[in-house]
C-alpha cells in the first residue's frame, strides 16, 4: 500500500514537471529558430559540395557511422552511396527543412528533416574524425519531430484556423500565446538537460586530468596559453596567439570555463538564473569561436530552449498596453464575406502582441455610428477601413499596408507594399480582390443587413 | 462518457511513451557522457556491473562525450609551428605559404605541409606547380622546418628552430 502511494507520488510529481500544461508559443518560436539555422548552415557551409567531393576524394577512408550504415544498406556497408542518391537525400532534407519551418506536415516534415540531416553529418564524418559541435542539435530535431512543434505557427495550425471559422461564418479574435499543450514542455526541458549533462562532462573531464578525482592542473594557466597559442596558429586566430601570451589570461579564463560548465545546471533548476547564464553562454562561446575558431553556433542556437517566449511577449504587451493612453487600431471589417474572414484570421495570427481591435462592421454598425458619424456603411462595406489612434482613418490597400506597420512578424512585407509605385499599383489590386469577393447568404447575426 | 474514458487512455499512453523516450534519450547522453567517471578498476567498489563498459565514440552518435580540450599542459609545453621553403635554381631560399598556393592556413598547416612530408609525389607535383606557374620560377628543392613556440610563466618564448624535412627534385 505504502509503495503504491510512493508510486503514486512520483508519477505525480513526474507528470507535473515534464507534462506540465506550456505555451505552445515557446516549442514553435524554438522550432523556426533551430530549423531556420540548421537550413541556413546546410546552404552556408555547402553540405551538399562537401558530401558529393568527399565520396570522389576519398573513398579509400570510408568508415560510415552508424546511421549511415542504416541508410545506405542497399549498396552494401562498405560501399560509398552513388551520388545520386546523396543529392535525393539532401533534396529531400532541404525541402523537408523549408515544410517543417513553415509548418506544412510539421511532424512528418520535421522527422524526415531530422533524418536527413543527420544523414548527412554522419556521411561527412564517416570520411575522417567525427566533431561536436552539431550532435546535440541533431538530437533536437528528433525531439521537436516527436512533439507537437506545429500546434501554433505553423501552415498546418493556420489551414485549421481558417476551416473553423469558415465553417462557422465568423471571425472570433484569438491569441496564440494562450494555447497550451501538456505536451509542450518536455522537449524544451529533455534538451536543457541535455546541454546541463554535456557541460557538466566537459567539466568534469578538466577537472578529472591531474592529481586526484577533482584536480585542478586544468586551471593552471599554461593549459589555456597552451590552447589559445595553438589554436589561434592553426585556425590563423590573432586575437587566440596574443591573448595566449598572458598567463594570468589562462588562469582566469580556465576558472571561468570550469565554473560555468560545472554550474550551468543551476540554470534549470533556477530558471531565473537563465538570464545570467545565457548571457554567459553566448559570450563564452563566441569568445572560444573569436579566439580558437571553434564553431558551437550549434548550441549556441540551442540557448532558445530556456527562453520563456510566451511570457516575454505577454509582459511587453502588458508593459505597451498600460504606458499608451490611445485606443488600440480598430479594424472594420465586413463580417459577412469569407475572404475578409480569411483575412481578418491570417492578420490575427501575427497580432502576436494584441495592437489590433477586430470590429465587423455591421454587427458593430450601430456603436461604429456613435464614434465615427462620418463612415458609411456602404464604403466599410466595399473595402476595410482602419480607424487609427489619432481618430483618422486609412481604407482599403492604405489600412492592410498601415496593419502590417503594426504587426512585426509581418514587416518584411512593407519593402513590398513600400516599394515605388505600390502607392498606385496596390489600391487597383486590391479594388478588384475585394470587387470579386462573394458575400455569405446565409445571415449569421440578429443585425445583420440583407446585402 | 466512453470517449472521454477513450481520451484520457490515449493520453496515459502518450505521456508513457514520452516519458520513455525522455529517460532513454538523457539516460543515453548521461552514459555516453559520463559513464567514464565509474570507478571500474577500483578494488574499493564493486559497482562494475553498474558502469558496463560502452563502445567508443562516435557509436552512439549524436550522443556523444566531451572531453574537448581536457589534457592539462604544464609549463614549458611546446607548440610546433612549421614552416614550408622552397630553394630556386640560384640556391635561394622562399618561403612558401598559404597565401602563395591560395589556400586557407588550416588546408596549408594540415594538408598540404603532411603530405609533402609523406613525399606524395603527386600532391607535391600539384602544389610546386602552383607555386613555379605564379612567380616563373623554378623549384629544386623544398624544406620544412619547425619553428616551435615554449609556454612560460612569462609568455610565449621562441624554441630553438630546426630543418625537420628536405627533399631535393
Amino acid at each position: 500500500m505504502k509503495i503504491k502511494k510512493i508510486a503514486f507520488d512520483l508519477s505525480q510529481r513526474w507528470n507535473a514537471y515534464w507534462f506540465q500544461s506550456s505555451p505552445l508559443f515557446d516549442l514553435a518560436v524554438c522550432r523556426i529558430i533551430i530549423i531556420a539555422f540548421q537550413l541556413g548552415n546546410l546552404i552556408v557551409r555547402d553540405y551538399y559540395g562537401a558530401m558529393l567531393k568527399r565520396g570522389e576524394v576519398a573513398a579509400l577512408n570510408y568508415n560510415p557511422l552508424n546511421p549511415v550504415k542504416w541508410l545506405t544498406f542497399p549498396w552494401g556497408w562498405e560501399q560509398v552511396p552513388p551520388n545520386w542518391y546523396l543529392s535525393l537525400i539532401f533534396a529531400l532534407s532541404f525541402i523537408s527543412g523549408i515544410t517543417a519551418l513553415i509548418g506544412f506536415k510539421t511532424n512528418l516534415s520535421l522527422m524526415v528533416f531530422a533524418i536527413g540531416s543527420l544523414f548527412i553529418q554522419c556521411y561527412i564524418y564517416s570520411f575522417g574524425s567525427h566533431h561536436h559541435p552539431y550532435a546535440l542539435l541533431l538530437i533536437t530535431l528528433f525531439l521537436l519531430a516527436l512533439s507537437p512543434a506545429g500546434g501554433v505557427l505553423s501552415l498546418d495550425h493556420l489551414l485549421r484556423k481558417l476551416q473553423t471559422h469558415i465553417k462557422k461564418q465568423r471571425f472570433t479574435a484569438f491569441n496564440l500565446l494562450n494555447k497550451e499543450s501538456e505536451f509542450a514542455r518536455w522537449p524544451l526541458l529533455t534538451v536543457q538537460w541535455l546541454i546541463v549533462i554535456i557541460y557538466l562532462s566537459a567539466a568534469l573531464h578538466k577537472l578529472a586530468y591531474g592529481d586526484g578525482f577533482l584536480g585542478t592542473d586544468w586551471m593552471n594557466g599554461y593549459t589555456l596559453q597552451y590552447y589559445l597559442t595553438r589554436d589561434g596558429l592553426r585556425w590563423g586566430s590573432d586575437l587566440g596567439v596574443w591573448l595566449g601570451q598572458f598567463y594570468i589570461v589562462g588562469v582566469v579564463f580556465a576558472w571561468i570555463a570550469v565554473i560555468f560548465e560545472g554550474t550551468f545546471f543551476l540554470a534549470v533548476i533556477f530558471p531565473q538564473l537563465v538570464w545570467v547564464y545565457i548571457p554567459s553562454g553566448i559570450a563564452f562561446h563566441t569568445g572560444i569561436y573569436l579566439a580558437q575558431r571553434a564553431p558551437f553556433f550549434g548550441l549556441m542556437v540551442l540557448y532558445c530552449v530556456f527562453i520563456p517566449w510566451t511570457k516575454l511577449i505577454q509582459t511587453f504587451t502588458r508593459r505597451q498596453q498600460n504606458s499608451s493612453q490611445f485606443p488600440k487600431p480598430e479594424i472594420l471589417y465586413d463580417g459577412l464575406c469569407p475572404l475578409c474572414i480569411r483575412s481578418m484570421t491570417v492578420l490575427c495570427y501575427f497580432d502576436w502582441f494584441q495592437r489590433l481591435n477586430y470590429t465587423p462592421v455591421e454587427e458593430e454598425w450601430t456603436s461604429i455610428q456613435k464614434t465615427h458619424p462620418d463612415l458609411s456603411l456602404d464604403a466599410c462595406l466595399a473595402e476595410m477601413h482602419l480607424i487609427l489612434p489619432n481618430g483618422s482613418v486609412r481604407k482599403g490597400f492604405f489600412a492592410f499596408r498601415e496593419i502590417v506597420r503594426y504587426l512585426p512578424p509581418l514587416w518584411p512585407l512593407l519593402i513590398l507594399l513600400y516599394f515605388p509605385g505600390a502607392s498606385s499599383v496596390g489600391p487597383k489590386i486590391y479594388t478588384f480582390v475585394a470587387s470579386n469577393r462573394k458575400r455569405l447568404t446565409r445571415c449569421s447575426f440578429d443585425s445583420c443587413s440583407s446585402k | 462518457m466512453e470517449s472521454l474514458n477513450k481520451k484520457t487512455d490515449n493520453t496515459t499512453l502518450t505521456k508513457l511513451s514520452i516519458s520513455t523516450l525522455i529517460v532513454g534519450t538523457i539516460g543515453l547522453q548521461f552514459a555516453v557522457a559520463l559513464f567514464w567517471l565509474c570507478p571500474k578498476n577500483h578494488p574499493a567498489f564493486s559497482s562494475r556491473n553498474l558502469c558496463p563498459a560502452l563502445p567508443a565514440d562516435p557509436t552512439f552518435f549524436p550522443f556523444l562525450d566531451y572531453p574537448m580540450y581536457a589534457t592539462a599542459r604544464y609549463e614549458g609545453v611546446q607548440i610546433d609551428e612549421k614552416f614550408l621553403y622552397g630553394f630556386l635554381e640560384s640556391g635561394t631560399k622562399v618561403p612558401i605559404t598559404d597565401e602563395e598556393l591560395e589556400i586557407s592556413r588550416y588546408q596549408f598547416l594540415n594538408k598540404v605541409i603532411p603530405r609533402v612530408q609523406e613525399k606524395n609525389d603527386k600532391a607535391i607535383e600539384y602544389y610546386v606547380g602552383i607555386y613555379e606557374k605564379k612567380y616563373h620560377k623554378k623549384l629544386v628543392k623544398l624544406q620544412v622546418e619547425n619553428h616551435p613556440r615554449v609556454i612560460t610563466r612569462n609568455g610565449i618564448k621562441p624554441g630553438e628552430k630546426q630543418v625537420i624535412f628536405e627533399l631535393s627534385f
